[in-house]
């Protein structure tokens, strides 16, 4: 086990490097006065931007730590949409940091380190890296979102997401135990191996792969353990909303598919069932509770529920096909983008009018900011699938791997629920487009310059994709 | 790593504990519901009164509750508790496991001191 060859540990360089980056910034907090604020800022740059490069110009792949870890396609996949995530972020929530007086240091320290356990669950090679980093991240981001206790929001958020979030975790650690018990190992590749000699028509499998699904459900909000996902979002600084609905949740799905669709396959009758009937009741579930939604902030927590939906049948269709991974990950960079510049933008929107976040204070947008109106506009088209967004592409190709799967009646109802799902997105634009902004509202004052561009980039980066997917498709591709 | 075969017990060995089981349990739901039952009931206010060494109650819990300071200590302590953990069966292995354990010891202890000294700084230790 102490053989340094088996170690590998150059292909663990984008985790170290943001692991240390957010040791780095609690040691500069340490040390420093608190002039030192752009300080963390800057090791956080840093840190991210080298970790991305070498994500995608990696010094050595394959399995490290004696196959605890593995450093493949969908591990770099994962990795880059975390760390875009991340950077996003970094340069686009300065201004918002700022004005509801985060601590700095905490808030980038944290996120650091929420992202080196995410970076480790989508390179998990092993239940107990798994579990490991499912908790280091979900610890970082309980944490997170109680940056703002001031506010009886805030608390209820935080409290609300440590005791689901923790009551989750004890779900899936259960079923790894039980998994365990059945194939004798916790490292995915040998449970994959074990299986194909087992009879998988037993209890402790089945039960064990039913309770792990649970946990993970619970982590990426599918109904109906979906619950705590609107109030926690609503209640947690739109910065942290904004990291936990795109990047965690890219992680825990990444992390699902690892372990259910490669090492735990063979089984696949035990566990199929239940994803298609979460994956329906959520796609229902989560489009028609958006619809009724007068606050922003719930209405996208909603419409991530129903994403989830969707991307299960990704997950579904991969069951069949391992070729129909390449759509989850392909999904999750545009879903993930949308949601942070749009969790950012509205924030920064509503904190002009009534500051609670809600639908109404988008009225009138287009007239003080035709940049603004363009660029929430194009999120919100992406969202709903229509082209020539990458949203639409996203959505082709996971409706097209379920109906390979043979899903078809799922498929329809992916489409069916999208259609409804146009509704509470287009009402966000026509708001903004044709209604006056409320009388007696605040003079409009220009943006975050660089919030503004950052997210201006990312919606261009939404369009380059929609028109040309074979940039991130080709690198999802190679799993 | 263990065989299938390693986790059947032996069932019939296990029988007299069950039966412990059962009679620990019986008798305690015999008690709590015979107290239930047969019991009289007679409520005063004094009776309902909430216990302090014969004092009058004064205040609500939430005045002089344990300061944050302990919750602090308390959390600084588990983590160097289980940092111990960690070290011990590094120390007993210290040989076998070479340089490549030393460094990922000494990484593991420098992350801990970062958190420490953060600590020492933010004015946990401070107690006035």
């Amino acid at each position: 086990m102490s053989d340094a060859s088996s170690l590998n540990l150059l292909s663990l360089l984008p985790e170290m490097l943001v692991a240390l980056a957010g040791l780095l910034v609690i040691l500069a907090n340490a040390v420093g006065r608190d002039s030192a604020d752009g300080a963390h800022r800057w090791i956080s740059l840093l840190g991210v931007l080298s970790a991305l490069w070498f994500t995608l110009n990696p010094l050595a792949t394959g399995a490290a730590m004696s196959g605890t870890a593995v450093h493949d396609g969908l591990a770099m996949a994962g990795n880059t949409v975390i760390l875009a995530v991340l950077l996003l972020l970094l340069l686009g929530g300065e201004s918002y940091l700022k004005s509801r007086r985060i601590p700095l240091a905490e808030y980038h320290s944290l996120s650091l380190f929420a992202a080196t356990g995410m970076m480790s669950l989508v390179s998990a090679g092993d239940l107990v890296t798994v579990f490991m980093g499912i908790e280091v991240l979900s610890i970082s981001l309980y944490c997170m979102a109680a940056l703002l206790n001031e506010e009886e929001g805030g608390r209820e958020a935080a409290l609300k997401y440590f005791l689901t979030g923790s009551f989750a975790s004890g779900f899936l650690l259960f079923g790894m135990a039980l998994v365990f018990g059945f194939t004798g190992t916790t490292n995915l590749d040998a449970i994959a191996h074990s299986l194909t000699s087992l009879d998988t028509d037993n209890w402790m499998l089945i039960g064990g792969a039913l309770l792990m699904l649970i946990g993970f459900l619970f982590k990426v909000s599918v109904a109906p353990f979906h619950n705590w996902a609107p109030d926690v979002y609503d209640g947690s600084p739109a910065i942290v909303t904004a990291f936990m609905s795109t990047a965690a949740k890219a992680a825990a799905f990444t992390g699902l598919a690892r372990v259910f669709v490669p090492a735990l396959g063979e089984a696949a009758d035990a566990w199929i069932p239940m994803l298609a009937l979460c994956a329906a009741l959520t796609m229902i579930l989560g489009n028609f509770s958006a619809l009724v939604q007068d606050s922003f902030k719930r209405m996208l927590a909603y419409s991530g529920v129903a994403h989830a939906g969707y991307l299960l049948l990704g997950i579904l269709a991969a069951s069949s096909d391992s070729a129909h991974m390449a759509s989850v990950l392909f999904y999750l960079l545009p879903y993930a983008l949308i949601n942070g510049v749009l969790f950012l933008v509205g924030a920064a929107i509503s904190r002009q009018r009534s500051g609670k976040n809600l639908l109404d204070d988008f009225k009138g947008l287009a007239a003080d900011s035709p940049l603004l109106a363009i660029l929430i506009t194009v999120c919100l088209l992406a969202l709903a699938g229509i082209p020539p967004t990458a949203g639409f592409v996203g959505k082709f190709y996971l409706f097209m791997g379920a109906v390979d799967a043979g899903h078809v009646g799922l498929a329809c109802l992916g489409i069916l629920t999208s259609v409804v799902s146009v509704y509470f997105y287009l009402r966000v634009i026509v708001y903004a487009w044709f209604h006056k902004a409320p009388a007696g509202s605040a003079p409009w004052t220009p943006l975050d310059g660089g919030l503004v561009l950052v997210t201006g980039l990312s919606a261009l980066l939404l369009l380059v994709l929609g028109v040309w997917p074979n940039l991130w498709l080709s690198i999802t591709a190679t799993i | 790593m263990f065989s299938q075969e390693a986790l059947v017990f032996d069932y019939p060995n296990l029988i007299p504990l069950l039966i412990l089981f059962a009679l620990a349990g019986g008798m305690c739901a015999a008690m709590l519901l015979g107290a239930r039952l047969l019991g009289p009931k007679r409520m005063n206010p004094v009776k309902a009164q909430a216990f302090e060494c014969g004092m009058d109650p004064q205040g609500t819990a939430r005045e002089g509750g344990v300061r944050t300071r302990f919750y602090l200590v308390a959390i600084s302590f588990i983590v160097f508790d289980i940092e111990a953990i960690f070290l011990y069966p590094w120390a007993v292995s210290f040989k076998q496991l070479g340089s490549v354990g030393l460094v990922s010891v000494l990484i593991f202890v420098v992350a801990l001191f970062i958190g420490l000294y953060y600590e020492l700084r933010k004015g946990v230790f401070s107690w006035k």
